[in-house]
């Protein structure tokens, strides 16, 4: 009797491992969840609608690039030291990308054009992927954000995108 | 596999195909093969459990069956050299002995159910005590992925163990066809819940092929794709835009959603049947009917008799009976009655036995509060109309004319409905004291008007969705009204008409093609009982 | 039971009617957007083409088969649609060489930065128009984005039935199948729009074009070995942001060409040369060529394909010119009433 009781418990608790799902990452694994710049005092972010906060942020010029065969398009808006690219489709509007374009504007880590690759690493951290342009990249949980240096091996862009 | 999946279409194809062309004797073995191969597409570490419950269940089925036919057969032996007291003794050991194999059975059984199912609900709760007494430290709650159908599986399993153990049921020898038993894939998403007894023969015994059994079954498998895909799941649209924002759609939008869930649970419940029962069909087995017209119920206690036959069965039969008349509970109703009196006293076991069996039911369902609650709320109606029946004869025998008249019956359905919507609607919102302020919104928002304007459209009700709704659900009316006034199969009567048979046919799989809410544009939804 | 059997292929017939009406009716006529229709338009064309154009937008919006043969008896066809994926190209080129042996056969490489598959309206708008075949069925195993099924393009009513609720007079109009709306896969723009724009193309992380692009390319130019047709590759002239073509790329292209023998033009620094004005020869702003820059790029092209590619001047052919004289008609009809 001792024995099948044994056994059963012993059956349950494999069931108990083999049930289990992922764990979530914890700690260093994620840096950040969401990238965002701050302009004029609003969250600008990946991923929402663009009617939601391109009238809040003041004069902005804006230009399209429509899509071949659809009524889709891209709208890139130029603010000050920002530019937001925006994609349309139907009635939404959502917000794709955020070029950091002068040092006007830094990120919430406080990098903006012109800062040193170390600057951004120390920002940043360690965990980043590095593509063919010498760019490295930091990703998020919804976002992603890229730097891109120039040939003075300074920061000459940084990009906010979607993932 | 989604019953409404290209894969499924093609897998019931090949095991329909294959089921008649193997030879007669290897038929259960070619069901045991697709019903495994069904089970292992949800996930291969899914088989784990569904093979442990089998191997348990079958070995602890054998052991009780051993036990009593030993105990049989020393009895038989012994028959005169045993006193009556000495036979009564030897039986209440015997008795005792396989009991106790019996709840080991069943502690495996639903204790595999429990720790899958209801370990992080436990825990939670725990942890919800432990901070309002101020404990910082929380205890980690593990993420059980649900094996597919668990909770049906099991269920059947463990009234199998009992039937056998009340001699109601022979144990089965035959791992292999047991495993079948268990695992019969048309009936593990969302059952119906089978008995041994009347499965067993079908499953394991020899089929030919009947050209009109067979698409009698398909008749109802076509009558339950429609019911799902082009009532249940088009209906879903819109449900799923009001319960994604709850502080926008309330009032009228709440009594919608309830009257849409009410619709749209029915349709893919018994869709979901209708397909099972029609698959079971094809295969010359059939299953008992889990639905009888549950919207014509006047009360709660016949929508209960009505609606989920065999899940209601099962708790009556293996939790409500036995525990009304188990020793311990005797012993309370005695002492309740010398305590309150004979009519308090009688009353309490059974009060007693049904607030479990509906806390059970409730939980069952699912591992959070709002089910409990649901569980609960449907006991305290039956328990409170129960109490006021003395009442209800009264006026019966007041208003004879009025109380048998038709308007009154339609006026005591069209309650029930209403009744039972607004609890079901606990299974929607998720979460107790929002259901409950939807509950209250109903009457205290006058936002009727918002129903007739353009924000129908905008959640997912526009004119066209609303009209092949309306439409498909008169259909259903329709059908239904002809089964209760004809009390027969109306496929049996169709069956002499082939071109009205056919033609009918193939107007339901059009329809399903055509305005059935699959594919892209429509989220593609899961039963609704497939998560229990 | 002979009843039984009658009246089971009565019903199955019913049936047969009731869907294949509702496909006709719920399948997209792309009226609004009529780069939907292109590649169906080709089979009323289909063989005797001695130079065949395959792309994206690039393509159909800058070579016109018209002029090719009006200035150079050139019989061409651009098999081109809205966002062509290169094995999309590959499979169109497969399922045309089967009934063609073009001399040239011309590729615009824009889509190469394209590896996986993108986009489901896309998909439909190249491969619903395609005729059942081994290279269709490649196409769409190709293609697929992975919320797509094979079934739903071998029964296109189970993709498109939700539209039953959205139709649109155009459904009923056309509902047996809209006019031809290209020349030749030529699709006229006739809008003049300048470009304004001075804004180049964003950085990107990788410039590396896909390798599986080149694995296509390797079968596009293995494929016109073995039917005797040079590939050219191209790249149409586009000035806009969202059509960015990187030097990164071009050196890619480049040295691809040069590794395996083939031709590569860049259209793009020689659109002065070819007299392009983008203020004048552009629908979109600069993205693509409206008709008077695609007929100057295919004056321009049609001398390179007749004189360095030897493609032959075929206006001496009775049958042959009397077909294309009827298609130089109707491209001169729609030009002028679409001004």
């Amino acid at each position: 009797m001792k024995k099948i009781l044994a056994l059963c418990i012993a059956l349950l608790l494999i069931f108990a491992v083999v049930g289990c799902g992922d764990e979530t990452p914890k700690g260093d694994d994620v840096l950040k969840l969401n990238f965002y710049v701050m302009y004029k005092g609003e969250q600008v972010k990946v991923g929402v609608e663009a009617k939601d906060i391109i009238p809040k942020l003041g004069e902005y010029k804006s230009e399209d690039g429509e899509a071949c065969g659809t009524n889709e398009k891209d709208v890139i808006y130029t603010l000050s030291g920002i530019e937001i690219e925006t994609h349309v489709s139907g009635e939404s509007e959502i917000i794709r990308q955020i070029k950091i374009i002068d040092d006007s504007q830094t990120t919430v880590e406080g990098i903006t054009i012109g800062s040193t690759r170390d600057e951004v690493i120390a920002a940043y951290g360690k965990v980043y992927t590095e593509g063919s342009s010498g760019a490295i990249r930091y990703e998020g949980d919804a976002s992603a954000i890229e730097f891109h240096f120039g040939s003075s091996g300074n920061v000459s862009n940084i990009y906010i995108k979607r993932r | 596999m989604l019953f409404t999946s290209y894969e499924f279409v093609a897998f019931i194809c090949l095991a329909f195909l294959l089921y008649y062309l193997v030879p007669k004797k290897a038929q259960w073995a070619l069901l045991l093969l697709a019903s495994y191969g069904f089970y292992a597409f949800s996930g291969l570490s899914n088989l784990i459990f569904i093979v442990s419950t089998t191997l348990v269940t079958w070995g602890v089925g054998l052991w009780v069956s051993k036990i009593r036919r030993a105990s049989e057969s020393y009895l038989a032996i012994h028959k005169e050299d045993l006193t009556k007291e000495e036979k009564k003794a030897y039986k209440a050991k015997e008795k005792k002995k396989s009991f106790s194999v019996l709840c080991l059975g069943l502690a495996v059984g639903f204790g595999i159910l429990a720790v899958i199912k209801y370990t992080g609900f436990a825990l939670s709760n725990v942890n919800s005590i432990l901070g309002t007494f101020g404990v910082e430290q929380k205890l980690s709650i593990p993420d059980f992925i649900l094996p597919l159908g668990i909770s049906f599986y099991i269920f059947q399993s463990m009234g199998y163990l009992i039937d056998v153990y009340r001699g109601r049921a022979e144990a089965e020898k035959n791992i292999a066809k047991f495993a079948l038993f268990v695992s019969f894939f048309p009936q593990l998403i969302q059952g119906p819940i089978s008995r041994h007894s009347d499965l067993a023969p079908q499953l394991y015994g020899e089929h030919s092929f009947n050209g009109s059994a067979f698409f009698s079954g398909l008749q109802r498998m076509a009558w339950g794709y429609f019911k799902k895909l082009v009532i249940a799941d088009r209906i879903l649209v819109g449900m799923k835009t009001i319960l994604g924002d709850t502080a926008e759609y309330r009032g009228a939008w709440a009594l919608l959603l309830i009257l849409a869930y009410s619709v749209e649970i029915y349709a893919d419940f018994t869709g979901g049947i209708d397909i099972t029962i029609g698959i079971a069909e094809c295969f010359g087995i059939k299953l008992k009917e889990n639905f009888n017209h549950p919207f014509t119920s006047k009360s709660t206690k016949e929508y209960w008799n009505r609606w989920h036959i065999t899940m209601g069965s099962w708790f009556t039969d293996y939790i409500f009976y036995p525990l009304s008349v188990c020793r311990p509970m005797q012993s309370i109703s005695k002492k309740s009655r010398k305590l309150f009196g004979n009519a308090i006293g009688k009353r309490i076991p059974v009060y007693i036995a049904t607030i479990v069996t509906w806390f059970l039911t409730g939980l069952w369902h699912g591992a959070a509060w709002n089910f409990i609650v649901w569980g609960l709320l449907n006991c305290l109606v039956i328990l409170v109309s129960q109490e006021l029946e003395p009442l209800y004869q009264k006026f019966r025998k007041a208003f004879p004319r009025l109380s048998s008249s038709k308007p009154y019956g339609a006026f005591m359905a069209a309650r029930t409905f209403l009744l039972m919507g607004f609890i079901r609607s606990l299974d929607c919102y998720r979460d107790v004291p929002t259901t409950f302020s939807m509950w209250l919104s109903v009457f205290t928002v006058g936002n009727y008007g918002e129903l007739f304007s353009g924000k129908m459209a905008e959640v997912g009700f526009d004119a066209a969705n609303v009209i092949i709704i309306v439409l498909a659900t008169a259909t259903v009316c329709l059908v239904n009204a002809l089964l209760v006034k004809k009390g027969c199969d109306l496929r049996q009567s169709l069956a002499d008409k082939p071109f009205l048979s056919y033609s009918l046919f193939a107007l339901v799989i059009v329809a399903i093609i055509i305005f059935g809410a699959y594919g892209a544009g429509y989220d593609a939804s899961d039963f609704i009982y497939g998560q229990f | 039971m002979k009843k039984k059997i009658i009246a089971a292929v009565c019903a199955v017939l019913l049936a047969a009617v009731l869907l294949f009406a509702t496909h006709l009716l719920v399948m997209p006529k792309y009226i609004e957007n009529p780069e939907g229709r292109l590649v169906g338009e080709y089979y009323s064309q289909a063989g005797d083409n001695d130079v065949l154009f395959l792309g994206d937008c690039e393509v159909y919006e800058s070579f016109v088969p018209a002029v090719l043969w009006e200035k150079y008896g050139i019989s061409s066809y651009v098999r081109g649609s809205s966002q062509q994926l290169i094995w999309q190209s590959y499979y169109l080129l497969e399922e045309m060489m089967e009934k063609e042996t073009p001399k040239a056969v011309v590729f615009n490489v824009y889509a190469m930065k394209y590896g996986e598959p993108q986009n489901e309206a896309y998909n439909r708008m190249t491969l619903d128009g395609m005729k059942w075949s081994s290279s269709k069925v490649g196409a769409i195993n190709a293609s697929m984005t992975e919320d797509e099924s094979l079934v739903d393009y071998v029964f296109p009513i189970l993709r498109f039935h939700s539209r039953i609720s959205q139709l649109t007079a155009d459904d009923f109009k056309y509902f047996l199948g809209a006019p031809e709306v290209s020349d030749s896969g030529y699709l006229m723009q006739t809008a003049v729009r300048p470009m304004t724009t001075t804004r180049t193309g964003d950085d990107l992380f990788d410039y590396n074009l896909p390798s599986v692009s080149f694995e296509y390319l390797d079968k596009m130019r293995e494929l016109c070995e073995k039917k005797g047709a040079e590939l050219i590759l191209i790249k149409a002239p586009t000035n806009h942001w969202k059509f960015w073509w990187y030097d990164e790329w071009d050196k890619q292209i480049s040295d691809y060409a040069d590794e395996s023998g083939l031709d590569y033009i860049n259209f793009i620094p020689l659109c002065e040369e070819i007299g392009i004005d983008w203020s004048q020869d552009t629908y979109d702003e600069g993205m693509h060529l409206n008709v008077s820059g695609a007929e100057k790029l295919t004056d321009y092209f049609g001398k390179m394909l007749s004189e360095k590619y030897a493609v032959p001047d075929r206006r001496g052919e009775s049958e042959l010119s009397s077909a294309w004289q009827t298609r130089v008609d109707k491209y001169y009809e729609r030009k002028n009433t679409e001004k």
